[in-house]
């Protein structure tokens, strides 16, 4: 069981990061709040999903949003990569989140595709609370108890640039919103 | 009677001996007796930072010579200080190094030996002027003094007004003055600006080296307050303290 | 090659004029001055997150080609092709091999300075092979054919005009001088070029021996694009990179995003463990990871074996008088500021490069305070001064065995004097010079009290010939003393004192005078 001032530290990380947080939800409503994120971010353009993320599949996402009006880009149709860079949003199930930090992990697989987080221009992230952890060194210990996936991102907000004068300016190449749905 | 050897250092014996009377007559109004080993030179840094070590080594071991004798060492120079504190153990061997160990343990910097190893800040000082301090770079990095030429300011009545980035370098920096004049004076304009900005009448520091690298640029651009060693500015107000 | 040295000039110190008299770089140097922070004020923590990350460099560099060893071992594990280079021609032409064999013709790359080292992005273009830099700030002095000049923020030289101008090159619509308008640009113009890439360029911040994990610290997320859709990755690892363990970052990690850039993290951390598996849509088919040497493991056992724990984070360059007033392309090295001091002479196989380098510092031991690993780069910076003096690469001296931890191999003829010393500065004789023989007079005129006393009087007699003479100052050139003419170019200098202190106590001592 996670500690409410953990949860609390990751709302306000995440919300320093730039993040929009929502939550912490019953799984029903997260589910709801995920699917109309997405579809009012994508517009018109489609909404890439992993297929084999076990939190979007625990929260039904894939109907949740067809139900909320969005058109899907499953990890599985045969036309993500030539569609994923047309995409709207991209939605994702994070194994952890950071308190200290305001972070999330998002590992790939079979069915859970790297670009999903970073390809479109909206990144819509669901994280359970029981699965944040306090410090980036639980997070590297948490990750060392798993078998390493072949990717795994670590986010902490959207894509930003220093680089023009050393202004921060969003959304450099990666998306440029990420909206964390905490799931109680 | 609490006995202390001055090592006066090189540039203030040749250049600004008035910074060496003020030592004498600030250690002396803390209770010392001070005693000045007249076979010393100079420490040997110039040498050591230029990049030769066997000339330094040579000097590193005339310091020893010198000054062993003595129960505390005291120099008006957080640099020089630094020298033998951190240079003397890695330039020497054997022997020699564990006496220049020895001898660093009992070699201090004059604003820390008499605010941190006296415990003396009130030395019947008064000063009715407003200063900024430069922290020199060796003596803040190598030694921690810090605190030391503020607390002695602040006890002799003078006003601190702290100048923007107090820890940053004026540019002196031994050989590269000579040879990059070019970023050295720019620098210095800087501490220079920084000082000015602060309205006061005298920027202090506790390295001469310093000071005659900020003074000098300041005779060409007229910017700035009036460089002045710690010491020199303590020592000034023992009169207007006695009377 | 063939870069465009914006900073002109032949010698650093006229390059470093230069930078001074340019009023745009004052100006856009300005903005490191505002953001200028110090680690300390980040974290409580951060004094102890660097005790132990500079414990974990040190432990990790005392056997440095065991843990490579094991690196490599488990980056095979993972289905990586691993390869050694020596030099940076080795690097680049095992990457071009690899680049040839799979057909590969459209690279981006994510920001890295071990590419830069070997000069990747360039010999990749000789080779008929597009490569475009996708960090902002790398693809804006690519645009405009410069190098970086700072090693995070690599267009810190240029005005927000400037790289509005440079990138104007290669924009269709004329660019608003403006940071959302150029950035929004730049994503589309680059978006394109990651979605077609076929080769994907890193460097890596750390690989863990341990598990095979490649590490890439991004804010743009750059790093991620350059590893999901090209077919074909490669990681140019400096073998310093090579941490021991996965569990080290959970120090190494937040420790250079502090340092680097003020952030507890930074907004993107990937961890790459090997190419694609099995059922995965996306991310390299092909994973090839180039080991880079280029004189590094000598220094294995040395007294420069602190360099090698460089995380470049860039807190040297930050708070470094010097840097913040010339930028890094005075230095003409790929790598500028403290750090670069020290790393580009010793890193100069052919002993050519950098050597003027380490004269470039006050020695105000500010980089030494902010480095987070613990190098003491102030005193690297004296002892290469020492080393230089000697013609030809930089020859290390082995360390002292005080350093020589539980586990640390001795190389075959490594030979330790003095026992449980430092190793002394001056351990082995330099060639004549003109500077040496200057000091060598000196010193043993000066360890003495006759030969002080006596040169003594000869500058007082020489200062009296100055001209310009004024209350103890001159104004005027040195003549043939070239120290004081160079000093006299923009400073008064001080004349000796008309009475020397020691004369002063004389007179006190003898009751002539009271004080």
């Amino acid at each position: 069981m996670v500690s409410q001032s953990v949860i609390d530290a990751f709302l306000v990380a995440a919300a320093e990061n730039g993040m929009t947080v929502h939550g912490p939800f019953a799984p029903a409503e997260a589910a709801r709040v995920v699917a109309e994120r997405a579809v009012a971010l994508a517009g018109r353009r489609r909404i890439a999903m992993p297929v084999t993320d076990p939190l979007i599949e625990r929260l039904g996402l894939r109907d949740e949003v067809a139900w909320a009006g969005g058109e899907l880009l499953a990890a599985n149709d045969v036309d993500w990569r030539a569609e994923i860079g047309q995409a709207g949003a991209g939605v994702t199930g994070a194994r952890a989140g950071i308190a200290a930090t305001g972070t999330l992990l998002l590992p790939c697989g079979p069915g859970r595709p790297r670009g999903t987080h970073i390809i479109p221009p909206a990144h819509v992230c669901a994280v359970r609370a029981d699965d944040l952890v306090a410090t980036i060194e639980d997070a590297v210990r948490l990750q060392s108890s798993d078998r390493h996936p072949s990717n795994m991102s670590w986010v902490s907000g959207p894509s930003r640039t220093a680089d023009l004068e050393m202004r921060q300016t969003i959304g450099v190449h990666g998306p440029k919103t990420v909206d964390v749905i905490v799931i109680s | 009677m609490l006995s202390v050897a001055l090592f006066v250092t090189c540039v203030v014996d040749q250049i600004t001996p008035e910074v060496g009377v003020a030592a004498v007559r600030l250690l002396e109004a803390a209770g010392a007796t001070v005693e000045f080993p007249s076979a010393q030179t100079c420490c040997g840094q110039p040498a050591c930072n230029a990049g030769e070590p066997e000339a330094a080594t040579r000097l590193a071991r005339h310091f020893l010579d010198v000054f062993e004798p003595y129960e505390v060492v005291v120099a008006p120079s957080g640099s020089c200080v630094a020298m033998v504190h951190h240079w003397y153990e890695r330039l020497l061997t054997g022997r020699d190094a564990e006496r220049a160990r020895a001898l660093a343990a009992r070699t201090y910097e004059l604003t820390s030996y008499l605010a941190d190893v006296l415990g003396t800040v009130e030395l019947g000082s008064r000063l009715d002027a407003s200063v900024t301090v430069h922290d020199a770079c060796h003596g803040l990095r190598n030694l921690g003094v810090r605190d030391a030429p503020r607390r002695l300011l602040a006890a002799a009545g003078a006003t601190i007004i702290e100048l923007e980035e107090p820890e940053t370098c004026c540019g002196f920096g031994g050989t590269f003055s000579v040879e990059h004049g070019e970023i050295a004076a720019p620098l210095a304009d800087d501490k220079l600006a920084h000082a000015a900005a602060t309205g006061v009448r005298w920027l202090v520091s506790g390295d001469v080296a310093c000071l005659l690298h900020l003074e000098g640029r300041r005779r060409r651009t007229g910017i700035g307050p009036e460089p002045v060693h710690v010491a020199q500015l303590l020592a000034a107000g023992l009169a207007a303290g006695r009377a | 090659m063939s870069h465009r040295v914006v900073t002109a000039g032949d010698t650093l110190a006229e390059r470093a004029a230069s930078a001074v008299a340019d009023p745009d770089l004052q100006h856009a140097l300005r903005n490191l001055d505002r953001r200028l922070f110090t680690s300390r004020d980040v974290a409580e923590d951060f004094p102890e997150l660097k005790d132990r990350a500079a414990a974990i460099r040190r432990e990790t560099l005392a056997d440095l080609p065991g843990w490579l060893d094991r690196a490599e071992t488990t980056l095979a594990g993972l289905g990586v092709h691993v390869h050694r280079a020596a030099s940076p021609e080795d690097a680049r032409r095992i990457i071009i091999e690899i680049a040839r064999n799979e057909g590969l013709t459209r690279a981006v790359k994510s920001k890295s300075m071990a590419t830069e080292e070997i000069d990747l992005a360039d010999a990749l273009e000789d080779a008929g092979i597009e490569a475009v830099e996708t960090d902002l700030g790398e693809y804006i002095v690519q645009v405009a054919g410069e190098r970086p000049s700072h090693m995070i923020v690599p267009a810190i030289h240029k005005t927000l005009a400037q790289v509005a101008d440079v990138l104007q090159t290669r924009a269709d619509d004329e660019l608003p001088v403006e940071h959302e308008a150029i950035t929004a640009w730049a994503r589309g113009h680059l978006r394109a070029r990651f979605l077609e890439a076929d080769l994907g360029v890193t460097g890596a911040n750390f690989v863990a021996a341990d598990t095979g994990t490649i590490v890439l610290v991004t804010n743009e997320g750059n790093g991620d694009l350059c590893t999901i859709v090209p077919r074909v990755q490669v990681a140019v690892v400096p073998v310093e990179k090579v941490i021991a363990r996965f569990a080290d970052l959970a120090t190494l990690l937040p420790l250079l995003t502090m340092s680097a850039t003020g952030q507890r993290i930074s907004n993107y951390v990937t961890m790459i463990n090997g190419p694609r598996r099995e059922g995965e849509i996306d991310g390299p088919e092909i994973l090839h990871v180039v080991l880079l040497d280029h004189g590094r493991l000598r220094l294995i056992g040395t007294a420069y074996e602190d360099m090698l724990a460089c995380i470049r984070c860039g807190a040297c360059l930050n708070v470094c008088p010097v840097f913040r007033r010339i930028s890094g392309h005075a230095y003409d090295a790929v790598y500028s500021g403290p750090m670069g001091k020290v790393l580009t002479p010793l890193l100069s196989l052919d002993g050519t490069e950098g050597r003027d380098l380490p004269e470039a510092s006050t020695l105000c031991g500010a980089c030494t305070e902010a480095c987070p690993v613990e190098i003491p780069l102030a005193d690297l910076l004296v002892r290469l001064r020492a080393d230089l003096r000697r013609p030809g690469p930089v020859d290390p001296l082995p360390s002292p065995p005080a350093r020589a931890e539980p586990g640390h191999r001795r190389r075959p003829g490594e030979g330790f004097e003095s026992p449980g010393l430092h190793l002394p500065l001056a351990s082995r004789p330099a060639p004549r010079s003109n500077r040496r023989t200057a000091f060598t007079v000196w010193a043993s005129l000066w360890s003495s009290p006759g030969g002080y006393a006596a040169s003594a009087r000869l500058t007082r007699l020489a200062a009296r010939a100055l001209r310009g003479r004024d209350q103890g100052w001159t104004r005027r050139s040195g003549g043939r003393v070239p120290a004081l003419r160079a000093w006299t170019e923009t400073r008064d200098a001080p004349l000796p004192a008309p009475q020397s202190f020691r004369a002063r106590w004389e007179t006190r001592v003898r009751g002539d005078a009271q004080w």
